[in-house]
């Protein structure tokens, strides 16, 4: 399966980091706030008018706009 | 002399709290110096450094909370601080001498990044584990074993209840004894390498850098402008470039490497140290099902506001009933004791009393307010309202990071503008400061109040009056929108920094966070009752009271005489009924006398002469007087028209409240001589002017230093008119219809 855009998951849905854009400044914030490539992240959902979108990793909530998610490719985890 | 303590002459310990947004640092900072700074659950409450001091056993010490960081590669001013500070670089302060690293317990691995840089910088260390008590409940920690492996001591606290302090005290002494700093990353070979290279280019350049400082050259995204370092920019960015280039060929991304790698330091050093049973679900998540909901979200934010000013409104009413009381016992016992003492008196009564009372009397307004305030900030909802609100925003050029100083600017513009600094994209944070000003402040809740209450209750009864209340607070943000969106087309377009706003757990407010901000608020409103207030107060009662030319009384009784005859009247029962002090002609007369010395009186001439610029917006010269004086602090407005009306004897002795006597008062001068002068339309444009114009100078001030004097004088200017525009078409339209 290829990784996909953060931000076409389900609400809901969990995944895997795969990568992260290193260039794009939100990544490096992301990255410094505990948001690596490999670990866990659960898609909540949007804002009600459809963006920014709201993430958890290991417990911890945030959001980030539509196309700042888009910087990260993810795997989602079946089944889980 | 060996039986002096030797330690009495030491320098005092300098400490510094560092740690990520929301751990708890100024909880922690308020528990050990006891001072109330502020608090909120959520990211960015405290953007400058606060210092205070306290006590260990002996000796004395400097403590100074941060704001909060992720990382030392900061990305908005704020974040700058933390880093200019604990480099030394700011004037006036050392190095610490100990850092204590607030962390979230519930966090403990991500928070440990920033301990981890700091760590970089070879300061004595002590961890300080906040929300212990909530992360104990889940989640078994091997402390010893993470102590051993970090090399510092560490603490679990829980600063609101002031537990663990005791045992922080010493460990910090410990710390600072024994030197114990955190175990440090040991660097891949490829990027040391690059960092000794970059560091021996520096040298020859002439400057040393700290280990710390080159990581912070390499690896931010900017590169940073160390001030003491004198190495011409563009040079030092090639070399700095040169460097990052070979970090790239190592197989690193400069700005990511250093988060990779802390976390591959970290990651084993935690193995065995954290054991939850069952996972958390987290609070939040449920409640923000609601919330945040699609429509449900913005239902209950309306519902939120209006509530808040449906109080604000309803709920005073009893307190200020009983301050006026006290505010017309007080003018009673002086007006008799000063008796014979006709000007100071007026000065007492008329001037300090009815100035100072008729701002005083909306304390339980401003304390009402705050309480709401503060309980929007503690309970997390801060967060949640950025998060519903970011699109509407983002469409006027603002981020959501604007929200919070926005909403803060309800309370006061001046920590509104502050805390803009948490926005990393400058255009961004112009914009924000430019449109919070805004915002309706506390200050402007007395003129609001003052007019609801006046005329549009007692027609229209309470409802209506809170939501005109609700209304004319909506009438800035609607304002600002379009506001936004003209600076947005001015000001020429930067990169624009991206959006990230943590969601924190929501929690039941702390009684004495809210209790304590409330008391700061009343405490600030009371100083200034006795100093800004109080001065106008007396300038204006000056103004009004002189000259008294000597035979005024005289030319007024004739005058009064002579229509009285005029109309039919016999002279001698005119001159026989002011012999009764209390006959009708006696107490016409003194009205009369009383409004001609005060429509002679310097300020009236004033007023007069520039009230023609306001006369579209249908105030007379006491109103536009009352709105000149406003424009140092806008709150003096309500002070200056209960002089005004007081002087002018149109609080008489039944009915000491401003409020009747905005309902009697008539205009004195023009075509519209004898009709009321607060009709409703008046009452709008009033309200209108304050909620658009810039009547603050502290506001200014800030703004000014904030950025820059041409913006404050835009600031003003645009406001300004934007005020006059907006009264004049608030007047105009609403006589149509009334
Ligand atoms: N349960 C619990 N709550 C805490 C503790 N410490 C702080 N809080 C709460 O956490 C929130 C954040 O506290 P602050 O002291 O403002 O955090 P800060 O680190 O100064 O935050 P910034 O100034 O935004 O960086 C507040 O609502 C506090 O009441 C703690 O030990 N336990
Ligand atoms: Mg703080």
């Amino acid at each position: 399966m290829k990784p996909q855009c953060l931000s076409k998951l389900q609400k809901g849905e969990i995944a895997r980091i795969v990568t992260m854009d290193q260039d794009a400044p939100v990544c490096q914030r992301l990255m410094n706030f505990g948001v690596l490539p490999d670990k866990q992240i659960r898609y909540i959902k949007p804002a009600p008018m459809g963006d920014p979108l709201e993430f958890e990793v290991e417990g911890r909530a945030f959001s980030v706009r539509k196309t700042d998610a888009c910087r990260i490719k993810v795997l989602p985890i079946n089944g889980l | 002399m060996e039986d002096v303590d030797s330690r009495a002459f030491e320098k005092p310990l300098q400490l510094a709290l560092a740690g990520n947004p929301n751990s708890g640092k100024t909880t922690l900072f308020n528990a050990l110096t006891g001072l109330r700074q502020r608090i909120g659950n959520y990211p960015g409450v405290t953007v400058t450094t606060t210092t205070g001091s306290m006590f260990f056993d002996q000796k004395s010490a400097y403590i100074t909370d941060l704001p909060g960081t992720y990382s030392l590669a900061a990305s908005s001013l704020d974040e700058k601080v933390v880093h200019d500070y604990i480099n030394g670089n700011l004037p006036h302060v050392s190095k610490p001498d100990v850092l204590v690293c607030v962390i979230d317990a519930t966090h403990l691995s991500k928070n440990l990044f920033l301990a981890s840089q700091l760590a970089e910088h070879h300061i004595p260390m002590v961890i300080a584990l906040s929300f212990w008590d909530s992360a104990s409940k889940h989640t078994h920690f091997e402390l010893g074993l993470l102590t051993q492996r970090l090399g510092v001591p560490i603490v679990p606290i829980n600063a609101a209840k002031g537990e663990g302090i005791a045992e922080l005290k010493s460990a910090i002494l410990d710390a600072h004894a024994n030197s114990k700093t955190m175990t440090r990353i040991l660097w891949d070979a490829k990027i040391q390498e690059v960092m000794d290279a970059f560091k021996k280019e520096v040298e020859q350049k002439g400057e040393r850098l700290s280990d710390a400082e080159v990581q912070r050259y390499l690896f931010d995204s900017y590169v940073p402008s160390l001030h003491r370092v004198k190495i011409d920019p563009v040079e030092l960015k090639k070399i700095v470039d040169f460097h990052r280039a070979k970090i790239r060929q190592g197989g690193f991304h400069p700005h990511t490497a250093e988060a990779v790698l802390h976390s591959h330091h970290l990651n084993p050093l935690l193995i065995g140290v954290v054991s939850s049973g069952k996972t958390r679900t987290r609070r939040a998540e449920s409640i923000d099902k609601i919330l945040t909901h699609r429509f449900w979200g913005f239902a209950a934010f309306v519902l939120f506001m209006y509530l808040i000013f449906q109080s604000v409104y309803s709920w005073s009413s009893p307190f200020m009933d009983g301050i006026d009381f006290v505010k017309g016992f007080l003018q009673g016992q002086a007006s008799e004791a000063l008796a014979s003492f006709p000007q100071l008196q007026s000065l007492v009564t008329d001037g300090i009393i009815e100035g100072v009372g008729a701002f005083l009397i909306f304390l339980p307004q401003i304390l009402i307010l705050f309480f709401f305030i503060s309980l929007l900030e503690e309970t997390g909802y801060m967060a949640r309202a950025a998060f519903l609100m970011d699109r509407l925003f983002s469409w006027s050029g603002l981020n959501g990071k604007s929200f919070v100083p926005l909403l803060s600017s309800f309370a006061c513009a001046v920590p509104g503008i502050l805390s803009t600094r948490t926005i990393e994209d400058q255009k961004s944070r112009i914009i924000t400061i430019m449109i919070a000003p805004l915002m309706s402040c506390s200050a402007r809740l007395p003129v609001y109040v003052l007019l609801i209450g006046a005329l549009i209750e007692p027609r229209y009864g309470s409802f209506v009056a809170g939501l005109t209340l609700f209304a004319i607070h909506l009438l800035g943000v609607i304002v600002a929108l379009p506001v936004a969106l003209i600076l947005r087309f001015f000001l020429k377009s930067k990169q624009s920094k991206p959006f990230l706003i943590e969601m924190p757990e929501y929690q039941i407010p702390n009684i004495r966070n809210v209790s304590s901000r409330m008391w700061n608020e009343a405490k600030e409103f009371i100083v200034r009752a006795g100093t800004i207030i109080f001065a106008i107060t007396i300038l204006v009662w000056a103004a009004l009271y002189y000259p008294r030319p000597a035979d005024l009384e005289e030319k007024v009784k004739q005058e009064m005489h002579a229509s009285y005859i005029e109309e039919g009247g016999n002279g001698g029962e005119f001159f026989q009924a002011l012999e009764d002090e209390e006959s009708d002609i006696s107490a016409a007369l003194g009205q009369k006398i009383d409004s001609a010395y005060i429509n002679q009186s310097y300020l009236s001439r004033f007023g007069k002469a520039v009230q023609p610029v306001f006369d579209l917006a249908g105030f007379d010269w006491r109103i536009t007087v009352g709105i000149l004086a406003s424009f140092p602090a806008r709150e003096v407005i309500v002070s200056t028209l209960g002089v005004i009306f007081s002087l002018g004897g149109e609080v008489d002795e039944g009915s000491h409240s401003l409020r009747e006597a905005i309902n009697h008062s008539v205009w004195t001068q023009g075509s519209k001589m004898g009709q009321p002068l607060f009709t409703i339309p008046v009452a709008f444009s009033i309200m209108v002017f304050f909620a658009l114009c810039q009547q603050c100078g502290s506001t200014l001030a800030v703004i000014r230093s904030e950025i820059s004097t041409k913006w404050a004088v835009w600031s003003f200017v645009y406001m300004t008119l934007l005020a006059w525009v907006g009264s004049v078409a608030t007047y105009q339209f609403l006589n149509l219809f009334f």
